[in-house]
């Protein structure tokens, strides 16, 4: 039992009683009447003392607290029994959280306190790498924040760059390198000892003959969270409270600290191309206990068989997320994989966040009434779903999905292709960028009649209405171009179109001279043009 | 339903530099010639995104490989009823080498390079499937364990998000919330047995108590009090508002 603390301003210290939580737990809570009392004032004490009521200090409200011992009723010979009407009210609270992951300064910089990383400070000299899976791990010159060793079990994330020396805890985004995540299955000798050697769980590059002086960094992680110590890795690994919690029989020591990663889980519930009789099933694997979620996440019709989970499980009760994501505010960003969906610079990194309107997964008689938005990245290529109120991420796009996975091998994505059985148009192997730009009229008497343009999709001519106007379009085949002109000399005047390459203005084909007879109006045309590189068409008329 | 479908996709080889990794995960389906696939030709072409393809293997950035391979697998069904039901088996896919097919001529052994990836249309003719140029594929090359190596790294062992998560939270917040009106003629006296009408001219109010009714029975279900008792009398009037938030 604890007196209230003395506060400015007046506040009401609330506590649901233990008969509350019983009706509560009953399903037979209500809040009927209300009583105004001053058990704790002696109006005697006071009227002696001269103590101000407001000075008085009273006990906190407890669970099986004492009834009332006296009221201030409504009127003298009132009941003191009010009756309750309010009916609830809801408002929503909003609020900010610090990004929660493993890296700071905007995804720039790996966090290498204790809570994150088991031993921030490895490297690799990269001249000595040529294959198998032996590795000798060195000290880097950070070394020193951390003095653990690695253990069979443990994850080793190398930093490889080849040439480009990679130590050091900043993502330099300019310079895309894979970044892999090894399992440690032997070590041999310590870095205390300078003697280092691991043993991983797949062959490592091979840099033998390309001279190189330069240093890989890298990390060592705990393989499972399970770290005994005072730090956060004894937490996990389950989203529900600890039964102390739930119990309170320990109610004095929940932890309530945020836990500083989100975890991610990718689901097979089919085989992955190339699994042989004699090799591991997916069914084998550690995240074969999640397989219900991926058909439960599609309405249980599921489209991908594999999907990534990301979320953010662990033991602690804090609420960090709240109710869930508020509108679309969420962030997730992945700074150490190579994007090749990413346009413009070939940068390390992608970020990805939620577009469009919130939808719903609908199916023919149920329906998972979980709203979520598209996740996409920044260009719009959606990659999976963000689900704001389940406070999790789900990915679908099966290349993100292998390039986030270790066992892959690589933290790049590889590209779509086209595929079929005919030959082109249906069979489009390019995207080129293709320009119409305006034909050139050097004979003061000639003049425009029209410019029009076509391709695959059109289905027929459009008109290009300004004749200075450029059309550029990408991802068309079978394109088209033609001219008419008017000549009002007393001569022939040649016109001619063409195909060029925009990235030297060479000659691809040309159509014409044709001749435009004196007072007459005269077209020219290309159809059905394809190229592999990006073109224009142009044309002259003199 | 009887038919042919091909399964599709590519895979890059490597012989230095970075390690063979796994195959493009975008598996494709094409639908063949239902009485003879292996008069089919299969026409494969890429867009320019291969940009973290890197030439020259000792240059510091992006990844590189030095062939391309197809990964096809010919699935031939019968009696299905539905197209979604024919599915590749994850045994029987085979390679195909593309890399000759670059034009111009690729240099054997040497990184490919984003402009060969889309040089040309690549052909996968079906007559050989079961014969030359088609090679089984298995995931060997990732040292993927056997059947009886639970304990070694496969996929599916992934615990760590490599990212970071950033967003506003809400909650929405339910409020029974009781605002009490003292009036000035109103809850002017007590039965405090220490409150004297004739001596004391307010009254100090303390506590707040919320019932239910159960049975008729009126039980103490929330209290509360505040930490500096008020007072009243009948020249204040006062408002307390009580709230439980859910």
């Amino acid at each position: 039992m604890a007196f209230i603390d003395k506060k400015d301003p007046v506040v009401i210290n609330i506590k649901l009683t233990s008969k509350g939580r019983e009706l509560l737990a009953s399903g037979n809570l209500s809040f009927d009447y209300y009583t105004i009392g001053d058990s704790e004032i002696d109006y005697n004490f006071i009227a002696e003392t001269g103590l101000v009521p407001f000075d008085s200090t009273i006990l906190r409200p407890a669970d099986k607290n004492p009834n009332l011992l006296s009221f201030i009723p409504r009127n003298l010979s009132g009941d003191p029994y009010n009756v309750i009407s309010n009916a609830p009210t809801a408002y929503q609270v909003i609020n900010s959280i610090e990004p929660i992951g493993f890296f700071t300064n905007s995804g720039t910089t790996f966090i290498t306190d204790s809570n994150h990383v088991k031993q921030p400070d490895a490297m690799v000299a990269m001249s000595g790498v040529s294959g198998g899976t032996i590795l000798r791990l060195l000290k880097a010159p950070t070394f020193g924040t951390s003095g653990e060793e690695p253990a069979i079990g443990d994850l080793l994330l190398v930093k490889w760059a080849c040439t480009q020396s990679t130590t050091g805890h900043t993502i330099n985004v300019i310079y895309p390198t894979p970044y892999l995540t090894y399992k440690i299955e032997g070590v041999w000798g310590s870095f205390a000892a300078n003697n280092l050697i691991v043993e991983v769980d797949r062959d490592l590059p091979n840099f033998s003959g390309i001279t190189i002086n330069s240093y890989a960094g890298a990390l060592i992680y705990y393989n499972f969270i399970n770290y005994s110590g005072s730090s956060i890795f004894n937490m996990s690994s389950t989203e529900y409270l600890d039964e102390s919690v739930l119990s309170f029989l320990e109610n004095s020591q929940c932890p309530t600290v945020i836990f500083p990663f989100w975890n991610m889980t990718i689901i097979f519930t089919e085989e992955i191309a190339g699994v042989t009789p004699d090799l591991l099933k997916f069914s084998q694997f550690d995240s074969r206990t999640y397989g219900g979620f991926v058909s439960y996440i599609q309405n249980q019709a599921p489209i991908y068989k594999k999907l990534g989970v990301i979320h953010y499980t662990n033991s602690s009760p804090a609420n960090v997320y709240g109710e869930g994501f508020y509108l679309k505010t969420t962030v997730l960003d992945v700074p150490t994989i190579m994007w090749h969906k990413l346009t413009g610079s070939t940068t390390l990194g992608a970020r990805f966040v939620p577009i469009g309107n919130l939808k719903m997964i609908t199916g023919a008689t149920t329906s998972l009434n979980a709203p979520y938005y598209d996740l996409a990245d920044l260009q719009g290529n959606v990659v999976g779903k963000v689900f704001p109120e389940l406070k999790i991420f789900v990915i679908e796009d099966q290349e993100l999905l292998f390039a986030m996975s270790y066992k892959s091998n690589r933290s790049w994505t590889l590209p779509e292709y086209y595929a079929g059985t005919s030959v082109l148009p249906d069979c489009p192997p390019m995207t080129p960028v293709v320009m119409w730009k305006p034909i050139s009229i050097a004979n003061p008497n000639v003049s425009l009649v029209s410019r029009e343009y076509c391709h695959s999709n059109t289905g027929g001519w459009i008109t290009i209405t300004n004749p200075s106007e450029t059309v550029t379009l990408v991802g068309v085949y079978d394109t088209g171009y033609r001219v008419r002109v008017c000549n009002s000399d007393i001569s022939n005047v040649p016109i001619s179109i063409g195909t060029y390459n925009t990235s030297d203005n060479t000659t691809i084909s040309v159509c014409g001279p044709a001749t435009v007879l004196p007072a007459t109006t005269c077209g020219i045309c290309i159809t059905n043009f394809n190229n592999i590189d990006d073109y224009y068409f142009t044309g002259t008329a003199s | 339903m009887n038919g042919n479908t091909l399964f599709i996709s590519y895979v890059f080889k490597s012989f230095s530099g970075y390690s063979r990794a796994i195959h493009c995960n975008y598996i494709g389906r094409i639908e063949l010639n239902e009485i003879n696939p292996f008069i089919e030709t299969i026409r494969f072409g890429f867009e320019d995104n291969f940009k973290f393809l890197n030439t020259n293997t000792s240059v510091a950035t992006g990844y590189c490989a030095h062939e391309i391979h197809a990964l096809v697998q010919l699935v031939q069904y019968s009696g299905v009823d539905d197209l979604s039901d024919v599915k590749p088996d994850p045994a029987l896919w085979k390679t195909y080498d593309l890399t000759n097919q670059i034009q111009p001529l690729h240099t054997p052994g040497t990184p490919l390079s984003p402009a060969e990836m889309k040089s040309v249309v690549f052909e996968i003719p079906l007559l050989n499937y079961y014969g030359t140029g088609f090679t089984a594929y298995k995931l060997d090359y990732l040292n993927y364990p056997v059947v009886a190596e639970t304990d070694k790294l496969s996929f599916g062992d992934e615990i760590y998000f490599f990212g970071n998560v950033t967003t506003d939270i809400k909650a929405d917040v339910y409020v029974m919330e009781l605002p009490i009106n003292l009036l000035l003629n109103e809850f002017n006296s007590s039965t405090n047995p220490t409150w004297d009408s004739t001596r004391d001219e307010s009254v100090a109010i303390s506590e707040v108590g919320i019932y239910a009714d159960v049975n008729g029975n009126k039980e103490l279900v929330a209290i509360g009090k505040l930490n500096d008792p008020i007072t009243k009398d009948s020249t204040i009037s006062r408002t307390i508002v009580f709230a439980i938030d859910f």
